[in-house]
């Protein structure tokens, strides 16, 4: 891991969408998040301020820039089932999200990703269940 | 238990508990909540090089007092058993705080909801 006082923050926070994505919140670490980016913990205690610090910005980015994305959506859904009900800054964050949504379906979009994250459908089958 | 942390008075107290009080060198640490950024849980932090010891005790498997590396000062007070809550503060003599509390995920989440960001 080489010392690097300077990063792309943009960069650094895709490696770290993706693993939380893959991992959850609880099941990211911090090691897994210097070893992802290759920034020293200090770096990023020092710019993130702390793991859900991290968290919100991946959220955040990824909202902004691609609100449509897997990436966003199941960053939204690790949100949801891990962070919400406990603290008030992600709350906020997706609270806002879901004010600004105009679909009915919202609830119908979710339950898509969460099927399309388990894998328990194979290819376009989804036993006539879409709707 | 090594700390016991409260928040009182828009400050964030710790007080290093019992024997660890004596090996950390500190009665009491008091951090206005405005220079606190946030906390995590991080299993792997105490298996990192720690840098120089400042003042502070050295038993195996415990970690008490100020540390310093890469210019950054932070304070240990914990046990290998423990699980680590770090701190991360701004405008402070520490940059942050790795410390071993009763409910460590309900520390966090208090200091996050109170913390700035």
């Amino acid at each position: 891991m080489g010392r690097k006082k300077s990063f792309d923050q943009h960069i650094v926070v895709a490696q770290m969408s993706t693993l939380f994505v893959q991992r959850g919140f609880e099941g990211t670490s911090l090691d897994d998040l210097v070893t992802a980016t290759g920034l020293l913990r200090g770096s990023l205690y020092s710019e993130f301020g702390s793991k859900q610090g991290m968290f919100m910005a991946c959220l955040k980015a990824n909202l902004k820039k691609q609100p449509l994305d897997d990436v966003t959506w199941r960053l939204l859904l690790v949100a949801m089932l891990e962070l919400t009900s406990n603290s008030q800054a992600v709350n906020e964050i997706v609270s806002q999200w879901y004010a600004k949504q105009n679909s009915p379906n919202i609830a119908t979009q979710l339950g898509q990703q969460v099927l399309k994250h388990s894998h328990i459908l194979s290819g376009d089958n989804d036993n006539g269940k879409r709707s | 238990m090594e700390n016991v942390v409260n928040i009182q008075n828009g400050q964030l107290v710790i007080e290093p508990v019992g024997l660890t009080k004596i090996a950390a060198l500190k009665e009491r640490i008091a951090i206005p909540l405005t220079h606190v950024v946030g906390a995590s849980i991080d299993t792997g932090i105490i298996n990192e090089s720690k840098g120089f010891r400042m003042p502070g005790t050295a038993i195996p498997g415990y970690w008490a007092g100020t540390f310093r590396k890469n210019d950054e000062m932070t304070f240990f007070n914990i046990k290998h058993t423990s699980l680590p809550v770090v701190i991360q503060l701004k405008d402070e003599k520490y940059t942050r705080l790795v410390l071993g509390v009763d409910k460590p995920r309900e520390l966090v989440t208090l200091i996050n909801n109170h913390a700035l960001s």
